[in-house]
């Protein structure tokens, strides 16, 4: 019976609330790796215990590793501490095919499976194939579904997603390059592009408080604004990463995504609805809006840094040439600082700062709106001596909330005005257990739900604004400057904002 | 009231975060069962952190004499490195403010905040001038069924509530595990069908709960009641018969012991067929009324159930 010709499940009704997955079966390549143990299993194990997935949802992990059902069963038991009943109940039916990506009897066997679980676990025709492998993979094994006849629900009403992770491309030409791969096997509908940043709630909040309040858009544009600010700042290094950050960096490895998307959801429009098509066509919208650098501006307009040895955290940390796996004369760059602009009506005037760094000070990710002092200031200046400007920052880790700072009066016979901040906590009003982002991007991609994932032509706007800056730091026309770990940067990330009158926000 | 708010802001101000302060909603418990209302109290210190605000516990002492005894405290948790603050007041009220409990409340509201008034004992009375003004009602179909009259009483004064009120049932809350586990076992392809061949139904759990599940029931898949068996037990359980082309399934859902798991399977033809297994929450007071603060609406479904469960007589 197709699954048009089923009656509905009328004890269903009322529980929809609950977002579950459809039958299908989830196919993990690179089931044997870190990815999947560190976190889609994880976040698989919260979906199960909190009763989001289909009785009919079956996994299938395939990798080049030797093993049987049976013993990745066993993996995925020891991955999660604690298991819950549902999750032993759900590994029980996990399967496994061992094989090279490149064979095509691995595909065969895969598909064969497949039509099994169809037919024996309920499964729907249904296939969510998830890539937890290394980048190099996706188009090969996207090519190799393709061949296999798997990239294509097998029947009406079912579908074949593919989900893929960052980095999508090392640069613009490489970025167009996978996507011509995947779009040789896939249709773009049916890719689903994971940035895990967009799977956290704040990320998520700054569309609630922008589009489900009045009191904040009359003020979101270049009328009130004075400037915007966006961090990402890492205490950490790069660990055991120091390999793969040689080849990043970190103007691909936070700005190109996390920066661009989180920039994207706060200088978009209003969306007509909430639907993905909507709110990305409006991301894309102002990305289209921001200027790219001009090779003449970028070694004015941004600052490359690379930290030494200092203490963070009371620690003492060595400096990035002194990590594993990184070159002593490395010129990887750990920070950037960028000013940019945007021109649309909207925002047109109104610079944007963007910053990231390792081993900075603290870990913490906000976006900071900071308003245009009032036109005339009635107070003497000595009794407001110390009143900031208005600012409106939205914090996205680790305390995520919003902060409002504004002036009042300080209690007294004169009339002083100080500084005070407002503070919401996301945490504190919601305590809900919210799912961490994996487990909301992975129940998103089986629903179908695009929303929270990248779609290619925001990727290419993004590679498209970095990718001068990106060619600058190669012919190294943007010096590479020094600043000591637990520092907020060197002293040239100060002077990009202080040229133009300005600070980073002490906020 | 006017000491009984100045305690609270005296509180407030002694506190280490003055300046910052969550909070979602008011909370207003109203009982006149001593015991009932000590649960709800504990089942807030559970959740005090979940749903900040103020909650007022209304204990209600049915004599001739006029009086208020008031005490406040303030509860602090600490929960992912936040302190979180969210204030209790209990007031001990008799003679006759009984009648007039708003008037005691009003004065005592976080105004800018919603109000949901709880009953877990008895249900208001249609005219309750208190549960006008909230915007939602919790109640307890499991606490009212144990009440005198049994759930022959309870369910049509919930229905009557139902009409005018958003009304918010915490046994409806426990009863979803339940619920989804026996939509779940109806969803295979080659189970579906079977909806729509019910012979039997057989439903035990509490007074009340079982109405509700045995009225869902009857709702969502069309049995008459003549085909349901209630039956008064500690743990809920369900088992639904079907045929479908000559096959014969039983879907059973129970929690077969004290453990807080849920057992739900499908035998075809006396084969077992399918077989799953769910984890309560610990604390279900304490789930149950988080659960119902963050869905306050009026469900259709519910309120379908308790309009059969009238039919069960």
């Amino acid at each position: 019976m197709a699954p048009e010709d089923l009656a509905p499940n009328p004890l269903a009704e009322g529980l929809e609330g609950e977002r579950r997955s459809p039958p299908l079966a989830l196919v993990i390549f690179g089931a044997s790796g870190d990815l999947t143990s560190r976190k889609i299993l994880p976040a698989l194990e919260r979906l199960a215990r909190r009763r989001a997935l289909s009785p009919n949802l079956v996994v299938v992990g395939v990798a080049r590793s030797d093993m049987d059902d049976a013993q990745f069963r066993e993996l995925a038991l020891k991955v999660v501490p604690d298991p819950s009943p549902a999750w032993e109940d759900l590994v029980a039916s996990f399967r496994y095919v061992a094989g090279d990506y490149t064979d095509p009897t691995t595909f065969d066997r895969l598909g064969q499976v497949l039509a099994d679980l169809d037919q024996g676990a309920g499964t729907a025709g249904n296939r969510l194939y998830y890539l937890a492998t290394v980048p190099g993979l996706f188009g090969p094994v996207a090519r190799s579904l393709a061949r296999a006849g798997l990239s294509r629900a097998p029947r009406e009403g079912g579908f074949a997603r593919l989900v893929i992770e960052k980095p999508f491309g090392r640069d613009l030409a490489s970025a167009r390059e996978l996507d011509g791969e995947l779009h040789g096997a896939f249709e773009e509908r049916q890719l689903y592009r994971i940035d895990h940043y967009l799977g956290k709630e704040t990320v998520q909040n700054v569309l609630a408080l922008r589009f489900a309040n009045t009191i904040f858009e009359p003020v979101w544009n270049r009328r009130y604004v004075d400037h915007v600010q966006v961090t990402v700042a890492e205490s950490l290094g790069v660990g055991h990463r120091g390999g793969f950050y040689e080849t990043a960096g970190a103007l691909r490895d936070i700005v190109q995504n996390h920066v661009m998307q989180v920039l994207g959801l706060t200088l978009m429009e209003p969306p007509a609805t909430v639907e993905a098509k909507d709110i990305r066509d409006e991301k894309v919208k102002a990305l289209r809006s921001i200027v790219i650098p001009a090779p003449e501006t970028v070694a004015a307009d941004v600052v490359r840094a690379q930290y030494d040895a200092g203490w963070v955290d009371g620690e003492y940390v060595v400096g990035y040439r002194e990590e594993e796996d990184v070159s002593p004369d490395s010129t990887t760059e750990t920070f950037v600082a960028m000013r940019l602009e945007v021109d649309n009506w909207r925002w047109a005037g109104v610079p944007v700062y963007v910053r990231t760094g390792k081993r900075l000070p603290k870990r913490f990710t906000e976006v900071a709106l900071q308003f245009q002092r009032v036109p005339h200031l009635s107070f003497a200046t000595s009794q407001s001596r110390d009143l900031l400007p208005d600012a409106l920052v939205v914090r996205i880790q680790p305390d995520e909330g919003i902060t409002l700072r504004f002036g009042a009066k300080v209690p007294g016979q004169a009339f002083a005005v100080r500084t005070v901040s407002m503070d919401f906590s996301y945490g504190a009003a919601f305590m809900e257990e919210s799912p961490d982002a994996y487990e909301r991007l992975l129940l998103d991609a089986m629903v179908g739900d695009p929303t929270l994932f990248i779609r290619s032509d925001e990727v290419d706007q993004s590679w498209r604004i970095v990718e001068p800056v990106l060619r600058a730091f190669e012919d190294d026309s943007v010096p590479l400057a020094r600043y000591e770990a637990g520092t907020w940067g060197p002293p040239e990330s100060d002077r990009l904002l202080a040229r133009d009158g300005r600070r980073w926000g002490a906020f | 009231m006017a000491e009984v708010a100045g305690a609270l802001d005296r509180l407030r101000r002694e506190e280490e975060r003055l300046a910052t302060r969550t909070s979602v909603v008011n909370l207003v418990v109203v009982s006149s069962d001593p015991e009932a209302a000590e649960r709800t109290r504990c089942a807030m210190r559970r959740l005090g952190h979940r749903h900040p605000g103020r909650t007022l516990a209304l204990v209600l002492q049915h004599d001739q004499h006029d009086h208020i005894d008031a005490s406040v405290e303030l509860h602090q948790v600490q929960a992912d490195g936040r302190t979180i603050w969210w204030e209790e007041v209990v007031l001990s009220v008799g003679g006759r403010v009984c009648r007039h409990l708003d008037s005691l409340v009003s004065p005592l509201l976080l105004h800018e905040l919603p109000v949901v008034a709880w009953y877990p004992s008895e249900l208001p009375a249609r005219d309750d001038p208190l549960a006008a003004s909230a915007q939602a009602l919790l109640v307890d179909a499991r606490w009212a069924g144990e009440q005198e009259g049994g759930a022959h009483r309870a369910i049509p004064a919930l229905v009557g509530l139902s009409r005018r009120r958003v009304i918010v049932d915490l046994s409806w809350k426990r009863l979803m595990p339940w619920r989804h586990l026996l939509a779940e076992l109806f969803e295979p392809e080659l189970l579906r069908p079977f909806v729509e061949g019910v012979r039997s139904v057989e439903v035990t759990a509490h007074d009340g709960p079982a109405h509700l599940l045995a009225g869902w029931l009857m709702d969502r898949l069309g049995v008459p009641s003549a085909a349901i068996t209630l039956r008064v037990t500690r743990h809920a359980a369900v088992r639904v018969v079907a045929e479908y082309r000559g096959q014969r399934a039983t879907f059973t859902v129970a929690r077969p012991t004290d453990a807080r798991l849920v057992l739900a399977r499908v035998d075809l033809d006396g084969t077992l067929h399918t077989r799953r297994l769910a984890t309560l929450p610990e604390h279900g007071l304490s789930w149950s009324l988080a659960e119902a603060l963050s869905h306050l609406e009026r469900d259709p479904v519910y309120e379908h159930a308790l309009h059969a469960a009238l039919g069960l007589g």
